[in-house]
């Protein structure tokens, strides 16, 4: 009975549409007209109209921030503001806006200073709302993130803290928003570690936050100090430098400045990197002329066991996340390629096979994939290979040389350095490319950066 | 709910070859609303999100004014605020224009599924 109705329906709507398309009344998709006038032969019950709908409209949800109330003053409510917004900007994930466009906003940091109403027609589907107390050096700062479709508040969290930690704050609360909007926590909480010739021409080791604040040299011997990277508790660096001659590897205590040996030739060394517990450290010497090997190393110095040994010079290892296998690049196969194999030693399996030249890996911290520097027509770009190996994935593809790619806490980013615009910056991306934006402007000669495990729990 | 051989034919928005609900053939009338309807809740949907994997369904009416009722989501993706991106969008649309006379029964029962576009390099 029913389907008979429905039978009778559409024949009715058959006809109106052939009439349609003979007066050309409106314009109509060809394809869609086509579709409907064949009929798609589906049987089977369920919902009276279907549909699938293929990739979001948009890929960055619309986010105001709003200036904070309180005592605390317009400087914090900017310093705060402004941090929250960069970061929210460059994780890819907002549209971020701010100033005289959007509706005026109550004080206080409590739904009901938000008129939802007012934001209805302005396309912004979050909001970022707060106060910031405190008259003197101390602050308190409320922060608040609403859905302004769903009118209700997504979360929020309370920092108090010196002025001084006005910007820590604020990473910790885009990292927070993050963790709202996606499931995961956001990755600026943070500290980067660098290779820059900002001082001179000499290659100092740097450190700073996300959004480039607090940047300062750690080495200031006035040679050359490479390849620096964090241990998992950020207490120490470890980097390769020429400071006494020939290149060794040192372990620097952040707080102090002060740094120890921790292995020394006879040839290069170079690329050291602690296990993800911190007691061991991967790290590429050469053993006879010409030919590298990786060794572990334990964290207060000497060489504890080997992990390749041949022919083939082995350089650039790379932890995995659970601390059992290592990445790095050998040309045990004639050209540089990426090989994976246990930390303890053994046999290796390459992954990489296109190219002749693909060097630097950095596993992922969520274990899936490799990020490596691989030369493409004469130029060096990032791509990434599943960790069980497969297909690569070319990330960048701008001019200029896109080397040194280091992941963020979250695994969700990559950090690298760039010659696309001239002189050598840093750059991120997103895991799959996207979104790659210089990460401080104005800044060049920044090179080989390393990004933190995160600061707080 | 069942149904899972719903021809899913073409891709994006516009095509309208995913209505196909009981394999019935429809006028330009149902395909224009239908048309806006689609494409109103995929620009409401926003979804920055990196897997390409999560398929979710949805399930709701909408009334003769026009207003979404009913909404629920009848597969899950197993990643909350991926379904909760997709429940904002449909809401976010609501109401949409009244459905064509002849076709609010069929309206008054939709399910749409959501599913990330495939990824583009760069």
């Amino acid at each position: 009975m029913q389907a008979m109705e429905k039978q009778r329906r559409d024949g009715q709507g058959n006809s109106r549409a052939k009439k349609m398309l003979r007066g050309g009344r409106r314009p109509v998709p060809c394809l869609a007209v086509v579709a409907a006038l064949l009929g798609l032969g589906a049987t089977g019950a369920g919902a009276q109209v279907r549909g699938t709908i293929f990739g979001p409209g948009e890929s960055a949800f619309p986010l105001a921030v709003a200036r904070l109330s309180g005592s605390g003053g317009e400087l914090c409510s900017q310093k705060f503001g402004e941090t929250v917004a960069r970061d929210l900007d460059l994780s890819g994930l907002f549209r971020v806006t701010s100033g005289g466009a959007l509706p005026a906003v109550k004080d206080g940091s409590t739904p009901e200073t938000v008129d939802f109403g007012s934001w209805s027609a302005s396309g912004v589907r979050l909001l970022v709302k707060g106060t910031c107390e405190g008259a003197g050096e101390q602050v308190t700062i409320e922060a608040r993130l609403f859905d302004l479709g769903e009118r209700r508040q997504l979360g929020g969290k309370r920092y108090t803290g010196g002025r001084r930690e006005l910007r820590r704050m604020a990473h910790r609360f885009a990292d927070e928003v993050m963790r709202l909007v996606t499931g995961e926590r956001g990755p600026f909480d943070s500290r980067i570690a660098f290779v820059s010739t900002r001082g001179g021409r000499a290659k100092e080791i740097w450190e700073m936050g996300f959004d480039g604040e607090d940047a300062r040299a750690l080495t200031r011997n006035g040679t050359i100090n490479l390849s620096p990277s964090w241990a998992p508790d950020r207490r120490e660096l470890l980097f390769t430098s020429y400071k006494d001659g020939p290149p060794r590897l040192f372990a620097m205590d952040v707080a102090s400045g002060q740094s120890r040996m921790v292995l020394q030739g006879p040839g290069l060394t170079n690329g050291g990197r602690f296990s993800p517990d911190g007691n061991r450290i991967a790290v590429s010497r050469e053993e006879s002329r010409g030919d590298s090997e990786i060794v572990l190393v334990g964290r207060a110095g000497g060489v504890s066991s080997r992990v390749t040994s041949g022919a083939g010079i082995d350089v650039s290892p790379a932890w995995s996340p659970d601390g059992r296998r290592l990445a790095w690049c050998s040309t045990r196969a004639g050209s540089p390629q990426i090989f994976v194999g246990d930390a303890g030693g053994g046999s290796a399996r390459r992954v990489t096979f296109a190219g002749s030249y693909n060097t630097s890996p950095a596993w992922s911290p969520k274990g899936d994939k490799i990020a490596y520097t691989g030369r493409v027509g004469g130029r060096f770009q990032v791509f990434v290979v599943p960790a069980s190996g497969g297909e690569p994935r070319q990330l960048t593809t701008s001019g200029g040389d896109n080397t040194d790619p280091a992941w963020s806490p979250d695994g969700r980013y990559l950090l690298f350095s760039s010659t696309r615009d001239g002189a050598p910056a840093l750059f991120v991306m997103d895991e799959l490319g996207l979104k790659q934006r210089q990460l401080l402007h104005g800044a060049t000669g920044d090179t080989s950066p390393a990004w933190s495990t995160w600061l707080g729990e | 709910m069942g149904g899972g051989d719903a021809p899913e034919v073409g891709r994006g928005v516009g095509l309208g070859g995913g209505a196909g609900g009981a394999g019935r053939v429809r006028g330009v009338e149902f395909l224009l609303y239908y048309n806006q309807m689609i494409a109103r809740i995929r620009a409401a949907w926003a979804w920055p999100g990196t897997n390409n994997r999560l398929a979710v369904k949805v399930h709701f009416r909408i009334a003769d004014d026009g207003t979404i009722s009913d909404l629920r989501l009848t597969r899950a993706s197993g990643d909350e605020s991926y379904d909760a991106s997709v429940l904002r969008a449909v809401r976010a649309v609501t109401p949409l224009g009244p459905p064509p006379a002849a076709h609010r029964a069929d309206f008054s029962d939709v399910e749409l599924t959501f599913q990330p576009a495939d990824l583009k390099s760069p």
